[in-house]
């Protein structure tokens, strides 16, 4: 094998593996007979596969079924970021009296998601999408208040990310028929599994990495562990579990405030390239066939 | 209304309307319609290929084995080919428009 041909092929590796077992052979007689008498791959050449790899990604994980279902499951699982605010509720309940709006600044947002999961489930995915959108905006306020204990370095990005790919399913999804009741029973189970957690294990790490597992397991089940579609979807449905556990490697390694910039890249940037990089990774049925 | 196609899908279409073609013939085939002005690579290509094929507007049409390399060669659909001609006359729309407004401009001689 020529170092031309080994430098193609690790190109064609970076490519969806569905599209790399239909056409990595087809591409490589392409790309070797159209590079004349070169030896290694041009610049150009590399860009252009670059690009199309990350095309193809990001096209199957924002496939049309993909956004479908979680257009559906997004505003029910987005409810589990509420746990914080719901285990203030309660201490303040418990001691009492009545929290004071800096303790629970995001409250009105889960109000709004709340609506916004009920709209989709009826089927208004008009409002629904106007909706998120609205709470999105609400979310990335709430991370501007200095007293509201969320920021962009912490797992709390992982919501707001949810938050914006949920509204942007619902904007985009053509409102084809999902996984009907069953998946979303599954997927508020799980929220109130992850809540539950969150009120009655708030600090307690065990806790925190149960309700990791549980949202993760709770996405691929309601999503479809059947399907490659299901398990995008599911991919997307865990973007939080992948910021909490980036923030979690983050501040064991580093220690002390971290730029806005970095941190917004490394808190919504990463998370975005692991879902396309992993979504990858899944098995499509075959498309086509010859006729 | 659809919205336009863009050149390389446009061009792929019609490399694709003369008869059915594989991978590399259609990268010669474009650098020759446009004259010599697009040169699609194959990332471009394969890209175009996996909207084309899930559109329905383009399918395989046989498999080869040449040199021990698969090659595979792309056939148009009659929905790709509407779809192409659908383009052709909103270019042609467009067009004659311009060319319209460029004859009374040099008829009517101003700057």
């Amino acid at each position: 094998m020529s170092e031309l041909e080994k430098r193609y092929r690790r190109l064609l590796g970076l490519y969806p593996r569905d599209h790399r077992e239909q056409h990595g052979d087809e591409m490589l007689g392409v790309l070797i007979a159209d590079a004349g008498d070169r030896t290694t791959p041009g610049w150009r050449d590399t860009a252009d596969l670059l690009w199309g790899a990350f095309r193809l990604h990001v096209r199957r994980l924002l496939a049309a079924d993909v956004l479908a279902i979680v257009s559906l499951l997004g505003p029910i699982a987005v409810l589990a970021g509420a746990a914080t605010s719901l285990h203030e509720l309660a201490w303040w309940v418990q001691a009492g009296s009545v929290p004071p709006f800096r303790q629970v600044s995001d409250a009105p947002v889960w109000f709004v998601w709340l609506g916004v999961a009920i709209l989709a489930m009826a089927g208004k995915r008009r409002a629904a999408a106007i909706g998120a959108w609205v709470a999105t905006a609400g979310l990335v306020v709430v991370l501007q208040l200095p007293f509201a204990g969320w920021q962009w370095f912490t797992d709390k990005a992982g919501w707001v990310l949810l938050s914006a790919v949920t509204a942007f399913a619902l904007s985009m999804s053509d409102g084809r028929k999902t996984r009907g009741w069953p998946a979303i029973a599954i997927m508020a189970a799980t929220v109130l599994v992850i809540v539950g957690l969150g009120v009655f294990g708030h600090r307690d790490e065990i806790a925190e990495y149960a309700a990791l597992a549980v949202l993760f397991a709770g996405a691929v089940l309601a999503a479809g562990i059947r399907s490659a579609t299901g398990w995008r979807a599911a991919l997307v449905l865990s973007a939080p579990v992948a910021t909490a556990l980036l923030a979690r490697l983050v501040h064991a390694v580093h220690h002390g405030p971290i730029n806005d910039t970095v941190s917004t890249l490394i808190f919504f940037g990463a998370p975005l390239v692991f879902l396309v990089a992993i979504g990858g990774l899944v098995r499509l049925p075959r498309r086509m066939s010859v006729s | 209304m659809t919205d336009a196609l863009r050149e390389p899908t446009f061009l792929i279409l019609t490399a694709l309307a003369e008869e059915p073609r594989h991978g590399y013939g259609i990268l010669r085939d474009v650098e020759q319609i446009s004259g010599g002005r697009v040169r699609l690579r194959a990332g471009t290509l394969y890209t175009a290929l996996d909207r084309l094929t899930s559109d329905e507007w383009v399918v395989v049409d046989r498999e080869e084995v040449v040199d021990g390399r698969l090659r595979r060669y792309y056939r148009l659909t009659d929905q790709g080919a509407a779809r192409l001609a659908e383009e052709i006359e909103r270019v042609r729309a467009t067009t004659r428009v311009a060319e319209t407004r460029l004859r009374a401009r040099l008829i009517g001689g101003t700057a």
